[in-house]
């Protein structure tokens, strides 16, 4: 595909971090010292298209969100402040104003994992949080969980792991990876089950386990089960493209993603593939 | 916080006008301006003690307006409340003056804590 320069467009953007209350990517400096083909400038495409819009849509959300809770909050407040105390129907009310609250504060978490989300095709090939992303794609699966009555969770880390969290990456591959990796072991569990993923840097890699805690019945054999899912093939073939591998753990039930943190020569392999 | 005057600038209407009824429940003045020409008049005119604005108004840009009202009130607090904005525009509107810079949708103790803080300083 011929990629071509939108100038305009964030000049720099580092998608290893992003604000805490919208979920837009927190701009900061490149470590361009490692390789020079890191990505410091996002090229447009079809995936950054498809990302620029939906983060747009994202922003607005806010707004109709904003002014969702205002209304409900002034309802609540002509109530506390005007209202008569001896209203029948007054508990009724409250809860329900309650629940309009409780759905508005869904939608913004909602909205903030969207919109970082849709930042992810911004650039291609920089240093990223790794740990970031599976918390992202875990909060995007928990219905799919839910659906299957399994128990979707992502071990927390402690401040000395996260430097073993980073690594150099496309964002975007990386959170297909840590998705279909989740609906993959989602499809062979049953109601009941226990879904863990963690992280651990380790040797110049970072090794992320899909552990797996059966349900009411157990799983033959967690290598072979994933095997038969629809999502396995997809997984293995990205996997290939980042130049990693996967391996299983019998005795814990688990998947082993091994990504390698890429030196020089794999990074420029890889972006020449791609481009 | 009785007789406080705030101005309300955002260009989603809906959400400022509720908004300042909600303040006025509480014994706020609270005036509102849709856009930064609008609000530079109103200010002119009658200053208020706070400015609680948006980022992305058409016309001119919340942090322009940030360096207008910085260069002709200095008594004048802003608060930027914005759906939009990014860790940038957070650093620049605190550079340029804004005692605070607040993310749609906003719980509004939070928003009233601010202002008693900025009211009693």
């Amino acid at each position: 595909m011929n990629h071509e320069s939108v100038p305009g467009i964030h000049p720099t953007v580092d998608t290893a971090c992003w604000n805490e209350n919208n979920g837009d990517p927190v701009h900061t400096e490149q470590d361009t010292s490692f390789n020079e083909n890191i990505q410091t400038t996002p090229v447009w495409n079809e995936n950054m298209f498809f990302g620029q819009v939906c983060a747009s849509c994202t922003h607005e959300m806010q707004n109709v969100l904003a002014i969702i809770r205002e209304s409900s909050g002034l309802l609540e407040d002509l109530f506390a402040f005007t209202g008569p105390k001896d209203w029948p129907h007054l508990e009724k009310f409250n809860r329900s104003l309650q629940g309009i609250q409780n759905q508005v504060s869904r939608g913004v978490e909602l909205m903030k994992r969207l919109n970082r989300f849709a930042h992810a095709p911004d650039l291609k090939w920089i240093k990223t949080d790794a740990w970031m992303h599976a918390e992202l794609m875990v909060f995007m699966c928990l219905r799919f969980a839910e659906i299957k009555k399994v128990v979707l969770e992502l071990e927390p880390r402690s401040k000395t792991d996260e430097a073993g969290h980073h690594l150099y990456t496309d964002p975007l591959q990386l959170q297909m990876l840590y998705y279909l990796g989740i609906r993959a072991c989602l499809d062979t569990m049953d109601e009941g089950g226990h879904l863990t993923l963690s992280l651990e840097g380790r040797d110049e890699q970072l090794i992320t386990y899909f552990t797996v805690k059966p349900g009411s019945s157990e799983i033959p054999n967690l290598g072979t089960s994933l095997k038969g899912v629809s999502e396995w093939p997809i997984f293995m073939k990205i996997l290939q493209q980042m130049k990693s591998r996967v391996d299983f753990d019998p005795v814990q039930n688990a998947i082993l993603l091994y990504l390698k943190f890429p030196n020089k020569e794999s990074v420029q392999d890889t972006v020449a593939e791609s481009s | 916080m009785k007789g406080l005057k705030v101005l309300l600038v955002d260009d989603e209407i809906e959400f400022i006008t509720t908004l300042s009824e909600r303040l006025v429940l509480r014994g706020i003045h609270a005036a509102m301006a849709t856009d930064g020409e609008s609000a530079l008049r109103r200010i002119e005119k009658d200053p208020p003690n706070v400015v609680i604005m948006d980022l992305l108004m058409p016309g001119i840009n919340g942090l322009e307006l940030l360096k207008q009202i910085g260069a002709r009130n200095s008594d004048v607090s802003v608060i930027l409340l914005s759906g939009r904005g990014t860790e940038e525009d957070c650093q620049e509107g605190k550079l340029l003056g804004a005692v605070d810079f607040l993310i749609k949708p906003v719980d509004i103790n939070d928003l009233l804590n601010i202002l008693k803080k900025n009211h009693e300083s």
